[in-house]
């Protein structure tokens, strides 16, 4: 990946993690603790995903989203809206989140 | 007009979308429901590859399928035509929509003012937006339950909630208890739901 992706930042600290993008409920079995969920948006299902990621992603919303309060709730470092994240950011790359920038860069193994 | 109480078979699975994750118990417990019937609605939503069941965290529990949502939605949307609530509940969402804003600013504002230190205490100011909430809430679902009475309850696990924020702030957001948060936004998730809409 070039660059970095960036977005709404909704909850502050960073996070480095796996990159894995979550599609839809029926992926949820594919997140590790850990690893940074990337995802569209966010709804009631996706709640417990947050116990598990150690940072969140979404391509949608802003600081009043349900991604934003609850990963505030969860304190997992969070950056919202970030419009492509999913096109943009490869599955299993390591990736470093910062919740209070609104960053997410490509960090090499 | 006659208040519609919606059949087990779409409840069981309906509680599952609104809690998003949660075990059988829960389920029952949403609706009143008798537990040994709801664990066999679970069954045989498994079954049909509607629901199935995961492990989170030490947790294990139910979720909707892609396929069981389609089907929650095909099943909420027959009940509202069948009972002409359609028109209603949507205007009740036009006039929810406004509230929905002033909810996820109070549960922001408390949330961004509270990370320095969250035993602090709730400020009153605070307390009184969500007790408006409260009270704009009541006559919403007063609305709603003229039509479907499955939309009972939200004002009174709201008001619950509140009155226990005030010594214990984790019933603002909190997501470890039935807090304003989780009602509310239980709430939005049955209205977007029921009328087949994107968030």
């Amino acid at each position: 990946m070039t660059g970095a992706v960036t977005g709404v930042p909704a909850n502050p600290g960073r996070a480095l993690g796996t990159a894995r993008l979550v599609r839809s409920v029926d992926d949820f079995g594919r997140l590790r603790p850990g690893d940074v969920l990337v995802c569209r948006t966010t709804d009631p299902a996706w709640t417990p995903l947050f116990h598990l990621a150690a940072a969140i992603v979404t391509e949608t919303g802003g600081l009043l989203s349900h991604a934003a309060i609850v990963a505030r709730e969860c304190r997992i470092p969070a950056v919202v809206g970030a419009a492509d994240a999913m096109t943009l950011l490869p599955d299993g790359a390591q990736v470093l989140v910062d919740g209070a920038l609104g960053t997410v860069t490509g960090v090499a193994r | 007009m006659t208040a519609h109480p919606s059949p087990a078979e779409l409840l069981v699975p309906h509680v599952v979308r609104l809690k998003g994750f949660a075990g059988t118990e829960a389920v029952a417990a949403r609706f009143g429901l008798d537990a040994a019937q709801t664990h066999e609605g679970l069954l045989d939503a498994e079954a049909y590859g509607w629901v199935t069941r995961a492990s989170f965290a030490g947790l294990t529990g139910w979720s909707l399928t892609e396929a069981g949502r389609r089907h929650n939605e095909a099943q909420l949307r027959d009940e509202l035509d069948a009972h002409d609530a359609r028109d209603a509940v949507a205007a009740i969402h036009d006039d929810f929509l406004p509230l929905n804003s002033q909810a996820t600013r109070t549960f922001t504002d408390w949330q961004l003012g509270s990370m320095d230190g969250p035993q602090q205490a709730v400020p009153g100011d605070l307390l009184g937006r969500l007790a408006e909430l409260a009270q704009r809430l009541r006559p919403l679902e007063g609305r709603l339950t003229e039509r479907l009475t499955r939309f009972g309850g939200y004002h009174r696990r709201f008001a619950e909630a509140l009155a226990r924020a005030a010594d214990d702030p984790a019933w603002i957001t909190g997501m470890k208890v039935d807090s304003c948060h989780r009602v509310w936004f239980e709430l939005h998730e049955d209205l977007i739901a029921s009328l087949g809409i994107a968030r």
